[in-house]
């Protein structure tokens, strides 16, 4: 595989909720990438599920922009959970306590329980066309 | 049975990955589970990615030997770099420590059942990072 697609990002809404499916390797190299994804949401932004049930690899560049993220979501008070980790990614991120900053949760339906009720106006998190590129 | 094998590689990141994969395959040739396997990648992984950037402040060029045994039960991993040394009484962290404070290297002490710092010449340059892991 080239480098070019080592990491793969996949993001849909679920209401105002930004669900973005991570693939393949998040490390020093590819973690730029989602960190791209993540700031390309506008103030105050959404709140941000990420799906990690597809990551091979993870370092602590990956885990470095994860923690950016949540620091980022939480400034702005929205919320920002993981899903459906692979058992590598939960253990690294217990390991590194991450879990105590983003918490993590077994299945995608769980997390979106977890998210606060929003006003149900769309407009204020999607960008347009209702879709990242 | 046992084998032994050493490849030397720069500090170039496409190198990197290359080598942290090669060691997932060959604990997988020795008959590793999956989750050790996984274990092993991500901390080889980190310590070149540490080596990378303290020993070669990021450049692609620095050089580094990758040493892999296996000696039936065990893993020996041993990464050689030439560069900077790190603080010579750099030990592995035993606790988390903050960000930025050698989170790394405790994240390799705790997937790896060993792993030591070795300065063979502290007046020079170099460092060694000894790992070692049960596979079975």
């Amino acid at each position: 595989m080239h480098g070019d697609t080592l990491l793969g990002l996949e993001t849909t809404y679920v209401g105002s909720v930004l669900i973005i499916r991570v693939r393949g390797e998040l490390d020093r190299l590819t973690a730029p990438e989602l960190a791209r994804t993540l700031e390309k949401t506008a103030a105050p932004g959404p709140d941000v599920i990420l799906v990690l049930t597809d990551i091979t690899y993870l370092d602590m560049g990956g885990i470095k922009v994860l923690e950016a993220g949540a620091h980022a979501a939480r400034e702005r008070g929205r919320v920002f959970v993981v899903a459906e980790p692979a058992p590598m990614v939960r253990r690294i991120m217990e390991i590194v306590a991450l879990d105590r900053v983003v918490p993590a949760f077994t299945t995608l339906d769980d997390a979106l329980k977890h998210l606060p009720p929003r006003p149900s106006d769309p407009d204020d998190a999607r960008p347009p066309g209702g879709k990242l590129e | 049975m046992p084998w032994r094998f050493a490849i030397r590689l720069s500090s170039a990141p496409e190198e990197l990955r290359i080598a942290r994969r090669l060691v997932a395959a060959a604990a997988s040739e020795a008959g590793a589970d999956e989750d050790v396997i996984s274990d092993l990648e991500v901390a080889v992984g980190e310590a070149l990615a540490n080596a990378s950037v303290h020993a070669y402040g990021g450049r692609r060029r620095g050089r580094l030997e990758l040493e892999v045994g296996f000696d039936g039960t065990h893993l020996e991993i041993v990464l050689h770099d030439r560069g900077k040394p790190v603080a010579a009484a750099k030990t592995v962290p035993t606790e988390l420590p903050p960000p930025g404070m050698g989170r790394g290297l405790y994240l390799i002490g705790q997937l790896m059942d060993e792993v030591r710092l070795v300065h063979p010449d502290l007046r020079g340059r170099g460092t060694a990072v000894h790992m070692r892991k049960r596979l079975r």
